[in-house]
Order: C-alpha cells, then sequence, then structure tokens
C-alpha cells in the first residue's frame, strides 16, 4: 500500500515537473541602443501589464531584463526618459512619443508578441535637434 | 560717409536689440502629453486629456510644456488660451520661475468642473526634502499660496496677466484682478511653461516682458516644440 502511494505521488511529482517545463513564458526586455540621445527611467507595457523603472536609468547599451507578459498584443503606453543634455542628480525630464519600427514604417499602435517566447526590442531616444540621421 | 555711418550704427543697434529667443530652431520641450504647433491656426495646442503619474515631479505627472530658454529679469508675462473638453477636475497652469528640470517653480493655476473654471491659484511647487536626490519619486509637494473664485466659460478666449512690481504679484484675468500677493522671493528668472491635466488646451498669444522690451514670445507660425522620441524595433525572439 505504502508502495503504490508512494509511486503514484512520484508520478504526480513527475507529471507537475513536465508540465511546468512545457508552461510557455512570453517574456520581453528592452537595450537601450548605442546611439541613443537619452537614458531610459520608465517603460510600461500595456497599462501596467508589466513595468521597468531605473532611477539611474538605462544607459546605452544597457538592458532592461526580462520580464514576463501575460498580454501578448500592446504597445509602450509609458515611458520616461533622461536625455544625455541634462546633467546632473536629475530626475526623468520628458516623455517622448513612442514608435515602434516594422520594417520600413514607424507608427504608434500596436504591435503583436509570439507567445511562448523571449522577446528583445532596441529602444533609441532621438533627440529631434541631433537626430537627423538614424543611429544604431 | 555720414550716412553710412549711421546706416552701420542703426543696423548694429537692430542687431543688438533682435530677442536671443528666436536663435534656435526649438523654443519649447515637451515634457509629458501630446503637445504640437497647429500651423493652421497658428496655436500651441495640447490634445492628451490623460495624464499619468509618475511622481518625479508635477510637470512630468500633468501635460506640460516648458521654454527652453531661462527667461530673466521678466515684469509681465501676457497669455491668451482656451480650454476645451473639459471633464471634472481639470486644470490649466501657467507656470513661471521653474528650475530646469521642474521641481521647482510658480504657477497660476485655474480649476474647474465639467461646466465652468470656477477657482484661480497661485501656487509653488518645491521638494518636500532638499537632501533627496532628485530622482527621488514622491519627493515634491504643490502648496497653494492663494486662490480666489472665478467663472470662466470653456471655448472661449482668456487672456491672464501677470505684473511682478518689486515684490508684488498682480494677476489679471480678462484685464479683472483675480490674485493680488506680496512675494517674498525673487520669482522673476527660469523657465516658462504649460501644464493641464482633463482638458484640451490651446494657446494662442504669450508674450514675456522687461518693462515694455519682449524678451520672450512665439507667433506659433513653425514647428517650437522639441519632442524626444523611442523608437523600438524587435532583434531578438527566442523560444
Amino acid at each position: 500500500m505504502k508502495r503504490n502511494l508512494f509511486m503514484i505521488m512520484a508520478a504526480v511529482a513527475a507529471f507537475a515537473f513536465i508540465g511546468c517545463g512545457e508552461d510557455s513564458k512570453t517574456e520581453l526586455q528592452f537595450k537601450n541602443s548605442e546611439g541613443s540621445d537619452g537614458k531610459i527611467n520608465d517603460i510600461v507595457w500595456e497599462d501596467g501589464d508589466q513595468t521597468w523603472n531605473s532611477t539611474t536609468g538605462w544607459k546605452q547599451n544597457e538592458l532592461t531584463g526580462s520580464k514576463e507578459v501575460s498580454k501578448t498584443t500592446g504597445t509602450i503606453t509609458k515611458c520616461t526618459l533622461t536625455p544625455d543634455s541634462t546633467s546632473g542628480d536629475l530626475p526623468p525630464v520628458a516623455e517622448p512619443d513612442i514608435l515602434f519600427d516594422l520594417g520600413n514604417s514607424n507608427f504608434a499602435g500596436n504591435i503583436s508578441l509570439n507567445e511562448g517566447s523571449s522577446q528583445t526590442f532596441i529602444v533609441q531616444v532621438l533627440d529631434p535637434e541631433t537626430s537627423g540621421v538614424k543611429k544604431k | 560717409m555720414k550716412t553710412i555711418t549711421s546706416c552701420l550704427l542703426i543696423t548694429f543697434c537692430f542687431m543688438i536689440k533682435t530677442p536671443s529667443f528666436s536663435d534656435g530652431v526649438f523654443l519649447w520641450t515637451k515634457i509629458s502629453g501630446k503637445w504640437n504647433v497647429d500651423l493652421s491656426s497658428h496655436t500651441l495646442c495640447s490634445s492628451r486629456v490623460s495624464t499619468n503619474t509618475y511622481g518625479y515631479s508635477d510637470l512630468i505627472d500633468n501635460n506640460s510644456v516648458t521654454s527652453i530658454p531661462e527667461i530673466n529679469r521678466f515684469t509681465d508675462i501676457e497669455c491668451g488660451f482656451e480650454l476645451h473638453s473639459p471633464v471634472d477636475d481639470n486644470h490649466f497652469t501657467l507656470i513661471f520661475s521653474s528650475s530646469h528640470y521642474g521641481l521647482n517653480f510658480y504657477g497660476i493655476r485655474f480649476n474647474g468642473t465639467k461646466e465652468k473654471l470656477n477657482r484661480i491659484s497661485l501656487i509653488q511647487s518645491k521638494p518636500i526634502n532638499k537632501d533627496l536626490s532628485s530622482k527621488e519619486k514622491n519627493n515634491f509637494v504643490i502648496e497653494n499660496l492663494i486662490s480666489s473664485d472665478l467663472a470662466l466659460s470653456y471655448n472661449s478666449p482668456i487672456v491672464l496677466k501677470l505684473k511682478i512690481n518689486k515684490s508684488k504679484l498682480k494677476v489679471y484675468v480678462n484685464d479683472k484682478v483675480a490674485i493680488d500677493y506680496p512675494l517674498n522671493e525673487k520669482v522673476q528668472a527660469g523657465k516658462i511653461g504649460f501644464s493641464h491635466k482633463n482638458n484640451l488646451v490651446q494657446v494662442k498669444t504669450i508674450y514675456v516682458r522687461n518693462g515694455k522690451e519682449i524678451i520672450f514670445t512665439d507667433d506659433f507660425s513653425r514647428n517650437t516644440v522639441k519632442t524626444y522620441t523611442v523608437t523600438a524595433e524587435k532583434v531578438r525572439d527566442s523560444k
């Protein structure tokens, strides 16, 4: 009886373990582009489905780190940045307009994430006075 | 020879009198919201009603723009504006004497219901704890220095005038005195700007003067709002 019970528990545990392995998370992270004109401080995905925050800001080439998102269709609904033209101990001073680059055209609508995969977006902060040429 | 010298002298005088505010491409930095210059109506418009709360400053928590240059030694500010599509608990603020990151400023704030603007206040934003980092969230307070009731309609022009004489601030709304307040400190330096929440804004005129001399203005005949953008591009997709 004890042996049967042990075997059943082991089977349940193994099944649960396999089940966990098959649990497919959709993850998202951002990288501040090398050519950015500022640091990113806050990013909010789809009205708070997921948030990233750094008081010091993510500098050029820094990754925010991956986080799981629930909503696989959406956009960056909030973002703040500290332009490089500011200096010293300053809070974020601008909320930029946000555009997604899908091939040849920028647009500000929703994007679709592939469910169950980990996706990285390069974000680039553009200062309209210095960003005549798109930098990467 | 005398004529040529006179002409050169006049030209030189004109050149040194030319205000520096027109030197740059942009006159305003968008802090938050959706601001743009409408070239057909020659107005500065803000088309976002709602706001986001970040907690860094009142300016970034509302829909705000501030001037790029700091404006020093002004005596008068004159602003013509209209408010549209209000919902309850809406406001519009003329910002002045703002530090460049917006924690410290004074403002003339109009508050309203859905039906009318019913209150005008002189407000002051300042850090709660000056020793904390400027990056600290929720470290600012908005103090109401003086208020008075009024009744103004939406969708019609409002002219706001500020006059600072020595340490006295007088605020006129459509040529009637609305606020008369003794200031304890010099407030005649810093950036000017606008912020609002729960309404749409059209700024039609803005003049900042030192005596009779105009030291800052914008006729909104070109795009003068500097707006940072963030572009995002997918680079990796892994299972």
